[in-house]
């Protein structure tokens, strides 16, 4: 379960992302590629936060994404949803509690959520949207910064249930 | 069992939102205007703390230029470097105000040219995405902004408003890949699309028949309605012309460098369309 005011602090969370990621790093080089700190916060859901609130938390924070690129609204919270469930399904098979792990799992988060982004604005940008090393070199930077972003997530939103994961978690293989 | 439901919940609901990003996406790509509706609404929460942050930023580069080389000079020049940091502060001062001068001047230079009316905005944010390709203005529809209109600055152009709030706006520019601009080349007056492809632009649907070269320039033709015509778009960089194929493959370098805009021009003049056949045609009876 995630209470309300977690889901709230976790949106704003989504807006501070957004605001990194759009103003404070492209400044300093608006060419310059920033580490995708909404796949971090989507990772975090996948990992610590499996549940259906988790899914909804995962689609707004797309949903904020698409809401500030004034083209289509929809591909960028459908991503984080798939994004979400790989990574709600692959938290059974690491370590969550490793550093690397997270690290791997942002890079994954980031690449398919990049993908089924491309897919899904398919039909309106045919030529394709996304590159290969843009896409490597994000996830690259990413996967750099998610450890200490992964850690800072959960002193800001400490589990409030004892049993990590809930009940499902256990089952989700 | 009670985990079994609870996944079967979690798979629903997944596929529930999926296929609900999937009808927003396909409606929002019918009515952009929902889109920008809502760009439009966020943008105006964003834009105070961006206008603040952009304030702060460009003092702390100022601080960083002028001010902390000066941190490890003697003590005994103290009182001297007090008073040089006063100075220094109001050379940047004056060395900003200078630069702006500079870049309106360049604007005016671009109205006066072409007779253009438009509005000085400065830019306060980028895309947070990285396939997007946008940045915001904090100028909005209050100070006469609105979608549609073309984004310049003296080298060229930048974008046209992809979505107007009332104080702050977004700027599609040109090099996004959902970016398109009916262009010629200036000296052959052939005709194409400009299309953005990230870094660069592709100049499409150019016959195979045409006279292409690398440095031609590329600019607008008007007839797209958004974009005055001559506007600069870009040179070219690359051109081939593949065997059994209709028509060119050109890459083009864009006249603007998208990582060092400040202040630009959005253009409020309504674009009036000349006649290219006619352009053609005269040009045709000339040669």
């Amino acid at each position: 379960m995630i209470s309300l005011r977690h889901s709230i602090i976790f949106l704003f969370l989504g807006f501070v992302a957004i605001f990194i990621q759009g103003t404070l790093l492209k400044f300093i080089s608006p060419t310059m590629i920033s580490p995708n700190f909404l796949v971090m916060l989507v990772v975090y859901l996948g990992f610590e936060r499996i549940s259906v609130a988790g899914v909804i938390l995962a689609f707004l924070l797309g949903f904020e994404l698409d809401l500030c690129s004034a083209q289509l609204l929809g591909p960028w919270a459908g991503a984080f949803v798939i994004g979400f469930s790989v990574i709600a399904a692959m938290s059974q098979h690491v370590f969550v509690e490793s550093p690397f792990a997270v690290s791997l799992a942002v890079a994954a988060a980031n690449i398919i959520t990049a993908l089924v982004y491309a897919g899904m604005v398919y039909e309106f940008q045919p030529a394709g949207v996304i590159s290969f090393w843009p896409l490597l070199l994000e996830s690259v930077l990413s996967a750099l910064v998610a450890p200490i972003v992964y850690v800072m997530l959960k002193a800001i939103l400490p589990h409030q249930d004892k049993k990590r994961g809930g009940k499902f978690s256990s089952s989700l293989v | 069992m009670a985990a079994l439901t609870s996944r079967a919940k979690i798979v629903g609901a997944s596929l529930a939102l999926f296929c609900f990003s999937l009808f927003l996406t396909a409606y929002s790509g019918r009515n952009p205007k929902i889109a920008q509706f809502g760009t439009a609404i966020v943008s105006e929460v964003l834009h105070p703390v961006q206008s603040v942050n952009q304030g702060i930023q460009s003092g702390v580069f100022s601080v960083i230029d002028h001010y902390f080389w000066l941190v490890n000079v003697k003590s005994e020049n103290e009182n001297l470097n007090s008073r040089l940091r006063v100075l220094e502060a109001e050379n940047s001062k004056l060395k900003e105000l200078y630069s702006e001068n500079l870049r309106l001047k360049e604007l005016l230079g671009v109205t006066e040219k072409t007779n253009l009316v438009g509005i000085a905005a400065d830019v306060i944010g980028y895309s947070p995405s990285t396939w997007v390709r946008s940045l915001t203005l904090n100028k909005g529809a209050l100070q006469g902004v609105a979608r549609g209109m073309p984004v310049l600055v003296g080298s060229g152009v930048v974008g046209q408003i992809s979505a107007a709030g009332a104080t702050s706006s977004q700027v599609l520019l040109i090099n996004d890949h959902t970016s398109g601009i009916d262009a010629i080349i200036q000296d052959s007056r052939t005709r194409g699309i400009v299309e953005g492809a990230d870094d660069y632009l592709r100049f499409i649907y150019v016959s195979s028949d045409a006279n292409v070269k690398i440095g031609d320039r590329v600019i607008t033709s008007g007839m797209d309605t958004i974009f005055p015509k001559g506007m600069f778009i870009g040179v070219v960089s690359q051109a081939n012309n593949r065997e059994n194929s209709l028509f060119y493959d050109i890459n083009v370098k864009p006249a603007v460098d998208f990582s060092r805009l400040e202040t630009v021009l959005v253009v409020t003049t309504p674009v009036q369309v000349e006649s290219f056949e006619e352009e053609t045609i005269l040009k045709d009876a000339k040669e």
